[in-house]
Formats: structure tokens, sequence, C-alpha cells
């Protein structure tokens, strides 16, 4: 009990001490701990949004809007038989023209321009396999086929939009490495710092025979307790741009392609608790560091 | 409790600070060391504590054998051994008891301990009253007592002080010097670096004599000497001061915590 007391007031001495360092080593800590959880979300919300298109339609067969009804079934035996299709789903012209609809709810004036007999009707196929190349192949078999208008894959669409997430993702990665370098330099330094203001009262622990991890404690009590905070302030900030990209992209029409990238409140918890760990992690090195080098009995 | 085989210390530079010193000190003896400055006395007590490492020899203090001691048991074994020196070391921000308190605090004593042993200490080194002062609001004797009731109130086997009266007037000394042969006549080991000649011709203790590293003489009841290290005739020694004070004394410190032999 005696000692929980003697921690708690060496550390909060320390911290009084020493505010502004302090605050420059949790601040920094706070955006590069930002970082981490940004680029944690943008993984998640890529993974969200393309598995979507993943896990469900792998290309889509458009027909020719005046397609006879045989001409469809037959298409969609020949679709269903094919040893490297898994099932299809047909997607009549009305189908088409309720999603259209829907879509363009708020733009009546254009939606009356359109008719469901200009909508071509569609099937749905989702192959057994995700390869591109097998998608590509089949693609292109049903691309020359007489009824058939096109055939859309994807495939480049969500290409280019894993290739667009890993690069920004690297860089913010990148960007949390450098900053998580310069908090444990901080933390290092407003350690040392401490330690050189308390250098009397060190000297008289060691004389009276305080053990070596006693007189530490209190110095990566500290340094942990800026990697909290600053950890803590990093998840609520990473929290607040969650919620101001989100609403930016329900408001805005031009940002409406982006509204299946979201991150799930489980998935936020999980960024929340690695942004929070980052943080002491990063502040228990930085405290062990210096409390290593500049406590030798 | 302290014994010395043949110890040299040889710091960075080729200088020997401690050159062959063979020396037995016994339990509860009180020992005055002395020589010019730069003999080696500040260095054999810092042998002793373990804050530098021998070259050569042999040392053992409190029956352990320091070059093999790990390094994790020298806070232990200084747990043993009370410091007292000439600048006194005491936290300027702390108060008396505050000061006193550290000490038990930073080695894990619970408080109630804490709460009964410094005010008991602090009597005993006549500062009763002085426990809310701070260190530069008292004279330079009564921190120097400060620091004496801090090296004493974990009941140590050992007492070391360098130079103690060196940064005190001829009468202070005395009366500090006397506080430490009380504490001697508790069983205490005590070790005293000292310049002051008239303290250990007045003392008539042991006196080990110390010139450019190595040991010159070793006397049991000496006096300072000279230089040349030989004992010059000196005045017949005073009788140790004894009386109700003293025995008051003794037997505050046989109620401290329970000295915790190794």
């Amino acid at each position: 009990m005696s000692r929980i007391r003697y921690f708690a007031r060496e550390t909060w001495t320390n911290i009084r001490r020493n505010l502004t360092l302090t605050f420059a080593a949790i601040l920094t800590v706070a955006v590069g701990v930002m970082l981490v959880g940004m680029g944690l979300m943008a993984g998640y919300a890529s993974s969200n949004a393309l598995g979507r298109w993943e896990g469900g339609v792998q290309f889509e067969v458009f027909l020719h809007p005046q397609i006879d009804g045989s001409q469809i079934d037959a298409l969609g035996v020949e679709l269903q038989n094919h040893p490297e299709i898994d099932r299809i789903e047909f997607f009549s012209a009305d189908e088409a023209y309720a999603l259209v609809s829907q879509q363009m709810s708020d733009q009546p004036e254009l939606l009356a321009q359109v008719s469901p007999a200009a909508l071509p009707p569609s099937y749905r196929v989702v192959p057994r396999s995700v390869e591109a190349e097998l998608i590509e192949s089949l693609a292109a078999q049903f691309r020359q086929r007489p009824g058939v208008l096109a055939v859309e894959t994807g495939r480049e669409e969500v290409d280019a939009i894993r290739t667009w997430f890993a690069s920004f993702q690297g860089i913010v990665l990148l960007l949390s490495i450098v900053l998580s370098g310069a908090s444990v330099m901080l933390i290092f330094n407003s350690i040392r710092v401490a330690m050189y203001a308390r250098r009397r009262e060190i000297e008289v622990m060691k004389l009276v025979g305080a053990t070596n991890s006693f007189i530490r404690f209190p110095f990566m009590l500290e340094g942990m307790l800026h990697g909290l905070v600053g950890g803590v302030i990093g998840a609520i900030s990473a929290g607040a741009l969650r919620g101001h990209v989100e609403g930016l992209f329900s408001r805005s029409d031009v940002l409406a392609f982006f509204r299946s990238f979201v991150v799930t409140s489980s998935q936020f918890s999980n960024v929340v608790f690695v942004t929070v760990i980052a943080g002491v992690v990063v502040g228990a090195l930085g405290s062990a560091l210096a409390a290593s080098r500049f406590l030798d009995v | 409790m302290i014994r010395f085989d043949n110890v040299t210390k040889i710091y960075k530079g080729d200088t020997r600070a401690v050159d062959g010193v063979t020396l037995n000190i016994e339990k509860g003896e009180f020992v005055f060391l002395v020589g010019p400055s730069g003999s080696g006395k500040s260095t054999m007590l810092r042998l002793m504590t373990c804050e530098e490492k021998a070259t050569e020899g042999q040392i053992h203090v409190a029956g352990k054998e320091l070059s093999r001691l790990n390094s994790w048991r020298i806070p232990y074994l200084r747990r043993n051994i009370g410091s007292v020196f000439q600048d006194f070391k005491l936290l300027p921000n702390k108060t008396v008891h505050e000061n006193v308190a550290f000490a038990l605090e930073v080695i894990g004593r619970p408080h109630s301990v804490i709460r009964t042993q410094v005010p008991a200490i602090l009597e005993l080194v006549g500062l009763d009253g002085k426990q809310k002062r701070f260190p530069d609001e008292l004279s330079g004797g009564e921190q120097q007592r400060v620091s004496i009731a801090r090296a004493f109130v974990n009941r140590p086997l050992i007492l070391l002080a360098d130079e103690p009266t060196g940064n005190l007037d001829p009468d202070t000394s005395e009366e500090l010097t006397s506080l430490l042969d009380r504490i001697n006549r508790t069983g205490t080991t005590v070790v005293m670096a000292t310049h002051d000649r008239s303290i250990v011709d007045r003392m008539r203790r042991r006196v080990v004599a110390l010139r450019g590293g190595e040991l010159i003489r070793d006397e049991q009841r000496g006096a300072y000497g000279t230089e040349s290290g030989t004992s010059e005739a000196v005045p017949p020694a005073v009788p140790p001061i004894r009386g109700s004070a003293a025995a008051h004394f003794d037997a505050a410190a046989q109620q401290l915590a329970p000295r915790r032999d190794t």
C-alpha cells in the first residue's frame, strides 16, 4: 500500500515538473498511433467494400433489351451448366428499373427519361474460383454470344481500388513508423530529463539500498502513462476521423461510390485496442531505454 | 565485519588509489581512517559499499565477498551499511521527517514502521520538534544529524562516515562525533574517514593511517599522527562521555526495529 502511494506520488511529481516535454511526447504519440489507426481502418474499409464484390457477384452478363425469352433461358442453361460456374442469378429489366429508380430517387426528372423496356436484363454470375484470369476468360467466352450486350467483370475497378488502398496504407504505415520512432525518442528524452532532475534522490536511493527496479519503476510508469494518454487521444482522433469521413461519403453524391467503404463497430474496437496498446508499447520502450541507460548502479 | 585482503584499486589513468591494503575490522569496532587528501580514504569507503570494484584482492563486508556479489544483490548489501557524507546529501525539497522516512520508504518498509521509527530516531539524534523543518532551515550540525538519522534509521550493521565533520565548527564536530560514538556503543561498527586531528586525538580509538593508497599505520587507541605516519606524543585520552543522556540513548536505540543480522 505504501509502495503504491509512493509510486503514484513520484510519477505525478515527475509529470508536473516536466509539463512541456510531457505534452510534446504525448501529442507525438497521439499523432503516430492515430496514423496506425487510420492505416488499419483503411485496410478494413477496403476489404469490407471489395469483399462484397468478391464474395458475391464476380461478373455480370448484360443482355440486349430486345432479347426474347427462349434466348434468355438458353443462355441461362449454358451458364448454369458451365463447369467453372458456381451459381447464377437472373436480373430482369423490371428489377433493373427498380434498382435504378431507387438510386435516382432524388433526381425524378432524370428517372423520367428511363423506361424499363430500355434497360438490359442481366445474369449475375458467381464462378467457382476468384482467380482474375479465369474470370477474364469466362467473360471473354460469353462476350461473343448472340444476344449478349456486354460482360462486366469489375475486376479492373477492384484491382484499381485495391492498389489505391494498399499504397495509401503503405504511406500511412511509413508515417506511423517514423512518428512512433520520434515518440520513442521524445519519451526517452523526457524520462532522461526527469531522471536528471531527480539525480539527488536517485543517489540517496542507491545509497540506502533501494533496488534498481524500485528506482526505475516510477520512470517506467511515467513513460507508459505518456504512451497511454497519447494512445487514448490517438484513438479518439481516429474515431472522430472515421465519423467525419463516413458523414462525407453519405452526404456527397460524388463520393457515393465510397458508401460501401465503412468500418464496422467491432472492427473499430479492434482499431481502438491496437492504437492504445501501440501507445503504451511506444511509452514503455522509450522509458525502458532511458531507465536502463541512465541508471547504472 | 569488514576485511580487506591485499586490496588494490587502480582508477583509469593508472592512479593507484588503494595499494595492497590488508585490514580487518571486527564487529562493534570504531575505526578512524586518517591521511591527507588523495590518500585513498574515500576510495576505501566506496569499495566497502560496492560503489567501486577492487582491481585486485578480496573484500568481505558483512559476510559477503564483494567481487562475487551479483549486481542485483548490491542494494541488499547497502541496507546493512549506513552512509554519512561531508555534504550531508539531504533532499532540499523534503522535510527532516520526509528525508529520514524516504530511506525506509525506498527499501519498501511498511507505512506503520515508518510512522513509529522516524520520530524515534529523530528524538535519538536530538532533532525532536524539528521534523517539519526543511534542510536549509537548519544549522550544519543539525543537517548532519538528519543525515546520521537517515543512515541509522534502518539499524545497519555498519556505519560509514566520510569526513562528516568537514563542514562543521569544532564544537559541533565534537557533538557529532560523540553521537557516532553512542551509535557505536549500540553494537554498530563505525568507520569514519577524517582530517580532524583533535577528534581523533581525543577519542583514542583505533586509527588506520593511509598515504598514497598504502596502509602506513594501524593502531588500537591511536592518535592522528604526523605526516610521516608516526604517532606523536598526544595528551592522555579523555574518558568517553557516559551519563544519563548516553544511557537514555542506548535504551532508545535498542527499541528500534530489531537488527536483521545476515
